[in-house]
């Protein structure tokens, strides 16, 4: 088990190529960031705490060839979570994101950028269990070749988080014939006086939109790489580290045929 | 050899022939005005140059520059200097506007443009077409209404420098104002690169902005007069009867088509459009 403590100001990077379990503890106050990427074979089992009025920002950025995470996160009075998950590989992956918003007025931002292409199936849940908390969640994938992409995204309001909000929204764009792609929206919800909402996308390409790109010198391939890559692009700037960024955009640019 | 060459033009959209034997020849400087009832294959006619591929050449041939434009993607076709101005862009969310134009233009360079260089050709073609400095961020047409839109299809042709354009009622949906600004960067641009014209419109007032060189009249898929402006002139007052008559041919109604509209990537549920 290893331990981590974030203090304010804190940026904490990690490079996780073996199994591991991790305890994250964001201090009181504390404005954080978090960049963990795993690769090789990873088993990662990770709790992360956030104390009261903490803020983390955290990326996943997953390159494994096999990746089975399980992630624990619960955040206290007035904390803010911003979760982002990202992935260009071409690995299996098991995700299992649960995070509990414990305090009042406690917050979740998450945002997933996918490239899949192989098996990735993801189950995500964000559970109210205090007034005044909010969730929001946005899920964007792109499937490819024999990819396999499963997504099982959970709004949970228990009975007394009056106030609250979750919302969510999932796109997947899907780029080949032998894909299976799978997204459920789940709400649950056992009080009255909150929002939530949910919408889910599952589309192919346009075809008079690749025509539109192409008749304007783009090959077919740059232009389907042109309309991915505004999927999974945002997810390379969450965190405000110009190099990180710069690896990043250029994994992702790789991905979909842009350099 | 005339920069663009058409000979004996026959073309389909599923199984319905459209065009039916069509021939036009136009040459660098030239501008064109095509012009006819709708639904007698003018849009067509473009789409085809261009390579749309619902659109069947069945027959005939197209050269430009003496190559082969029928053997050619559509890609290949721009990068070989040829433009069409869409009567309906097509709207890209996630594709910012200057990520789209410079990986337009990096396609037919053999280095990158520099990103300086390319930046200032940006604010200045947008600033000529009077459109708001946050363009070039914005997404490609999302939320663009038609007047912007029509606008955004000039900035592209302007940072193309396409040596031959084909522009399909880019006149329409521009208030009085934004027509002037957009038929000036037209005139400007063509005589800076001598580009050639073939301009699909309905309204007099953009072809005397143009001054086109040519002028043909379209009808069941053949060109059926050609002239020079004054023909422009003529049909503006009396209209397509005249041609009837002297000719003695049937001008083709416009068929309603309806269309099932492209359920597209960012909403709920299905949209069926009907009529265009």
């Amino acid at each position: 088990m290893e331990k981590v403590t974030l203090t304010n100001h804190s940026f904490e990077k990690m490079d996780i190529q073996e199994s591991k379990e991790l305890e994250i503890y964001v201090e009181k106050n504390a404005e954080a960031s978090l960049y963990i990427a795993t690769s090789a074979k990873v088993d990662l089992k990770c709790s992360i705490t956030l104390e009261e009025n903490a803020h983390l920002k955290a990326l996943f950025w997953n390159e494994c060839e096999s990746l089975n995470s399980e992630c624990v996160i619960m955040a206290k009075k007035d904390a803010k979570m911003e979760l982002n998950l990202g992935e260009v590989n071409s690995g299996e992956v098991q995700s299992t994101q649960k995070i509990y918003l414990q305090g009042e007025g406690s917050e979740l931002q998450l945002r997933s950028a996918l490239a899949v292409s192989e098996k990735k199936h993801f189950e995500i849940e964000c559970v109210h269990e205090a007034p005044y908390t909010q969730s929001n969640m946005e899920n964007y994938a792109v499937v490819y070749e024999k990819g396999n992409f499963k997504m099982n995204d959970t709004g949970r309001i228990l009975k007394d988080a009056y106030g609250s909000n979750s919302h969510q929204s999932s796109r997947a764009l899907v780029l080949s014939e032998d894909q299976t792609c799978e997204i459920t929206p789940i709400l649950l919800i056992d009080e009255n006086d909150v929002q939530a909402s949910h919408a889910t996308t599952i589309g192919q390409i346009d075809e008079n939109q690749l025509y539109y790109l192409q008749t304007r010198g783009l090959t077919k391939k740059q232009a389907l790489g042109l309309i991915t890559v505004g999927y999974l692009m945002p997810i390379a700037s969450v965190l405000d580290d110009e190099i990180l960024k710069e690896e990043l955009t250029s994994k992702i640019e790789k991905k979909v045929g842009l350099s | 050899m005339a920069l663009l060459e058409i000979k004996d033009l026959h073309v389909s959209i599923e199984d319905k022939e459209i065009l039916k034997g069509l021939s036009l020849s136009i040459e660098e400087n030239e501008i064109h005005a095509l012009m006819g009832p709708n639904g007698n294959g003018k849009s067509t006619l473009l789409a085809a140059i261009m390579g749309h591929p619902k659109y069947t050449v069945t027959q005939g041939s197209i050269t430009f520059k003496g190559k082969d434009v029928l053997s050619m993607s559509p890609d290949e076709r721009s990068r070989a200097g040829l433009f069409l101005g869409m009567q309906y862009p097509q709207e890209i969310a996630g594709v910012t506007n200057s990520d789209f134009i410079r990986a337009a233009i990096n396609a037919r360079l053999d280095k990158p443009i520099p990103l300086f260089k390319f930046i200032k050709e940006m604010e200045s073609t947008i600033a000529k077409l009077q459109m708001k400095p946050d363009l070039a961020h914005r997404f490609l047409n999302e939320g663009f209404s038609g007047g912007e839109k029509k606008r955004n299809e000039i900035v592209q042709m302007s940072m193309l420098k396409p040596s031959f354009s084909m522009l399909d009622e880019i006149d329409s949906g521009l208030d009085v104002d934004a027509l002037k600004i957009v038929a000036d960067a037209i005139v400007d641009l063509q005589k800076e690169n001598n580009m050639a014209l073939l301009v699909v419109s309905h309204y007099a007032r953009f072809y005397q902005l143009l001054k086109p060189t040519h002028a043909h009249v379209l009808v069941d898929g053949k060109i059926v007069v050609s002239g020079d402006a004054s023909l422009v002139e003529r049909i503006d007052t009396e209209g397509y009867d005249w041609i009837e008559k002297e000719y003695g041919i049937h001008v083709n109604e416009e068929t309603p088509v309806i269309k099932t509209g492209v359920t597209s990537i960012g909403s709920c549920a299905a949209k069926v459009r009907k009529g265009a």
